[in-house]
């Protein structure tokens, strides 16, 4: 196995992933990352082969520590018949003619409520204080759950996606992964046994029961995974959010344009989430040895597949590094691609748009606090950090 | 070549093609109409088969009369990279992200202007006088041609329809077809306009998108694209015509519908299925093929009937009943494949949004005294006149 070229190491990566990705693009786009033991692709020809190729490149990964998280096999980690029939169970409550649907009577409503709390102090961190629980609280309405708080939907997130990207095995990570699953089970394992005699028309009551007969529902094992991935994921929404406004307050004549025309608002989330993938990378692994941009790979390898790299490949993109609203949009590959694309496409940049334009209507005049510094950070997921606002507030109002 | 077909009048399937659809289903999925001289294909199975294969089953039609009529190709007649270029120079502005910013800014607008003129009439035919206008005005907005460009685009678009399914060829029809299509002086201008100042309209990425600044596509072209794409214009009018009707031949859904909105999108997608504006699409054979065991001839003609397939029983339950709680499986409403509708999200977006904002504005609205639905055709199935009142104001 040749490891030539000067590699990169995890530290340079959660920094800022894009300057090692662009070095990596035209100098080893295809390099071994000896700490997690991976080969990361960060090409957009090479992550499109990959993630269009499921036969070559399965998400099939017996070892994969989000099956012991979840305490089962995910829906993103599901192959063929299994992972199509489960799929199809829940594609159809995110299908795209839902979106109105779900913009109207849910998202909008619930960052309403939301502005209105934290509007009379005058400053927020908006991400933690608003694009995190509109996000989740609107998505927990869909699966059924939506009256949990959101503190409580947050922390079964954060333990996921802590777990997900501790790449060095912090026992407390693990612990409090465990904890947390533990906690959501306790919610999920009462809700599944009375959906299996009552069903309604929530999201895990259709992982129950659709396309199965009456009394033939989905076993636990074929739900519980399901949902406690989509408890990570439904976090995403909420960071795509504060990505956007992020990436207008760094731009700020594009926020002011953005500002007094919201036909760019639903154009500045998609560029955001070009430009800053929330979800950096997805894994496969090897079913047989490939040759990806020269580089012999074994069979049974795992790869980091480069999706927030390929965001900004210069063969696809022009000025690939700058934030753009009024780009001429393409289909960039922010949701994946091929079977395992995020069957919520329509519904995340939904919820991202109604929320950032939900806060430009009610505090157009927020500006970032003077102390504040933008601190995002991770590459596998990255997050925007904090996003701390001021705005004017007359209690005489 | 079976011709048992030949018992089936097209008077019959104009009037209410599924009762018809049903019986050709169980016993001739795929049968021979000889007045149309064309393949008509009913089941889910040959349906889905046709359309997810065209290399045997190609859009590319030479002969079709939809050619003459728009002075060129349109995009839904293209194949092989040809098509390719076009769709994606175009399809982008229709992605799902951008539904809302659209739903927002362009249709709610447009369809509150349009209710504060209706309002005080206390009456109307929402079906030429809303869900149409709506329609068109949204996507005359998008494409950048202005309210000007809607009645233009409306104009072709009900001309190119009642052409395409003018299977008596009566002269006029198509007569009529061809100086309304030729009309075309302003649009031209904007064409003109754009080639030399881009803008972010859908029209200016037909012709811009994906080429070099000097070498947009030829007007010819995108002019035969756009007017092709009028007859698209108008269909989600339809779509919300027919979510209307179904609703108001169920009471008890119209009610659940309109005390909790969740449901409208649902209702529309489930009306998409139930009564699809577009019933069939047409393909042409390449090569011989055996289709549901009928041999087909290379180089014939096939209506693909979406609408049969999404009354397939062995695809849905109770296919015939309108069923918003319906736990909705994907249909054939948009099609499938290569050319499925590229605005999947868009149309069910302004359905939605139109009659959203009717049940805001016009809660006491009921059908007006005497009218009775008048829906027809198959090829295109029409809702026809929707006769409302309400109290003026």
């Amino acid at each position: 196995m040749t490891r030539v070229g000067s590699g990169v190491s995890l530290a340079e990566l959660a920094g800022d992933p894009y300057a090692a990705y662009r070095r990596l693009r035209a100098e080893q786009p295809v390099c071994w990352l000896p700490e997690p033991k991976q080969w990361l692709v960060t090409r957009w020809a090479d992550v499109a082969t990959v993630l269009r190729d499921a036969e070559s490149f399965t998400t099939d990964m017996p070892g994969s520590p989000l099956i012991q998280l979840c305490s089962g096999v995910p829906l993103g980690a599901r192959v063929g018949e299994d992972h199509r029939q489960i799929r199809e169970a829940v594609a159809h409550d995110y299908a795209p003619h839902r979106i109105n649907d779900f913009v109207d009577t849910i998202v909008r409503p619930r960052a309403e409520r939301l502005v209105a709390d934290v509007f009379p102090a005058g400053h927020a961190d908006v991400l933690s204080a608003y694009f995190e629980p509109a996000a989740l609280s609107s998505h927990a309405d869909l699966l059924g759950i939506g009256d949990t708080d959101a503190a409580r939907l947050w922390r079964w997130g954060m333990a996921m996606v802590n777990a997900s990207t501790d790449f060095h095995g912090d026992p407390a990570t693990a612990t409090e992964a465990r904890a947390a699953m533990a906690d959501l089970d306790s919610v999920l394992g009462s809700l599944v046994d009375r959906l299996r005699t009552a069903p309604d028309t929530s999201v895990i009551s259709h992982l129950v029961h659709a396309n199965r007969p009456a009394d033939d529902p989905r076993p636990d094992a074929d739900v519980l995974p399901v949902v406690k991935q989509f408890a990570q994921g439904q976090l995403q929404a909420g960071w795509l959010g504060g990505w956007t406004l992020l990436a207008l307050l760094a731009h700020p004549d594009q926020l002011a344009q953005v500002l007094a025309d919201r036909w760019l608002v639903g154009a500045a989330v998609y560029e955001a989430l070009r430009w800053s993938s929330p979800l950096g990378v997805v894994s496969r692994r090897t079913t047989r040895p490939v040759v990806l941009s020269g580089q012999e790979i074994p069979a049974g390898a795992v790869l980091a597949v480069g999706v927030g790299s390929a965001n900004r490949d210069e063969t696809v993109f022009e000025r690939p590094d700058e934030f753009d609203v009024h780009r001429t949009v393409r289909t960039h590959l922010g949701f994946g691609l091929g079977e395992h694309h995020c069957p919520a496409y329509a519904f995340v940049p939904a919820i991202a748009r109604t929320t950032v334009d939900v806060l430009l209507d009610r505090i157009p005049d927020l500006s970032p606090e003077p102390s504040w510094q933008p601190a995002p950070h991770g590459w596998k997921l990255r997050l925007p950090g904090p996003i701390r606002v001021t705005w004017r507030y007359d209690a005489a109002q | 070549m079976t011709a048992v077909g030949a018992t089936i009048p097209l008077a019959e399937l104009d009037m209410d093609p599924y009762p018809t659809y049903d019986r050709l289903r169980r016993s001739q999925p795929v049968c021979w109409l000889p007045e149309l001289k064309q393949w008509l294909v009913t089941g889910w199975t040959e349906v889905a088969q046709v359309l997810r294969d065209p290399e045997s089953f190609t859009t590319d039609m030479p002969d079709s009369p939809m050619i003459k009529l728009c002075g060129g190709v349109p995009m839904l007649l293209r194949e092989g990279a040809d098509h390719e270029d076009v769709r994606e120079a175009f399809i982008h502005d229709y992605d799902p992200h951008r539904v809302n910013d659209y739903v927002d800014t362009i249709v709610r607008p447009h369809a509150q202007r349009l209710l504060d003129a209706l309002l005080p009439g206390g009456g109307a035919d929402l079906l030429a006088d809303y869900f149409e206008p709506v329609a068109a005005l949204s996507e005359a907005t998008l494409l950048g041609l202005g309210s000007a460009g809607a009645d233009t685009l409306r104009d072709w678009g009900n001309n190119l329809a009642r052409a395409a399914v003018n299977f008596s060829h009566d002269p006029d029809v198509d007569a009529t077809a061809v100086v309304a299509l030729a009309d075309d002086g302003a649009v031209r201008a904007m064409l003109a306009d754009l080639r030399e100042h881009p803008d972010r309209s859908a029209l200016s990425n037909l012709m811009h998108a994906n080429r070099p600044a000097n070498d947009g596509r030829a007007d010819s072209d995108v002019l035969a694209m756009l007017k092709h794409i009028a007859m698209s214009v108008i269909e989600p009018g339809w779509l919300a015509g027919w979510t209307w009707l179904a609703l108001l031949d169920h009471p008890d859904q119209l009610a659940q519908v309109r005390a909790d909105r969740w449901l409208v999108g649902a209702a529309v997608y489930e009306a998409l299925r139930w009564s699809g504006p577009v019933g069939a699409l047409t393909r042409r054979t390449t090569r011989p093929v055996t289709l549901a065991g009928q041999d087909i001839p290379a180089d014939a003609l096939l209506a693909v009937s979406i609408a049969s397939a999404n009354r397939d029983h062995t695809a849905f339950h109770e296919p015939d009943r309108f069923d918003i709680h319906r736990q909705v499986r994907r249909h054939l409403g948009f099609g499938v494949g290569l050319h499925h509708c590229p605005a999947f999200a868009f149309v069910p977006a302004i359905a939605r949004t139109a009659v959203d904002v009717l049940f805001d504005r016009i809660p006491d609205i009921q059908p007006a005294p005497g009218w009775r639905p008048a829906p027809h055709g198959w090829k295109l199935r029409l809702p026809g006149p929707i006769r409302m009142t309400w109290q003026s104001r």
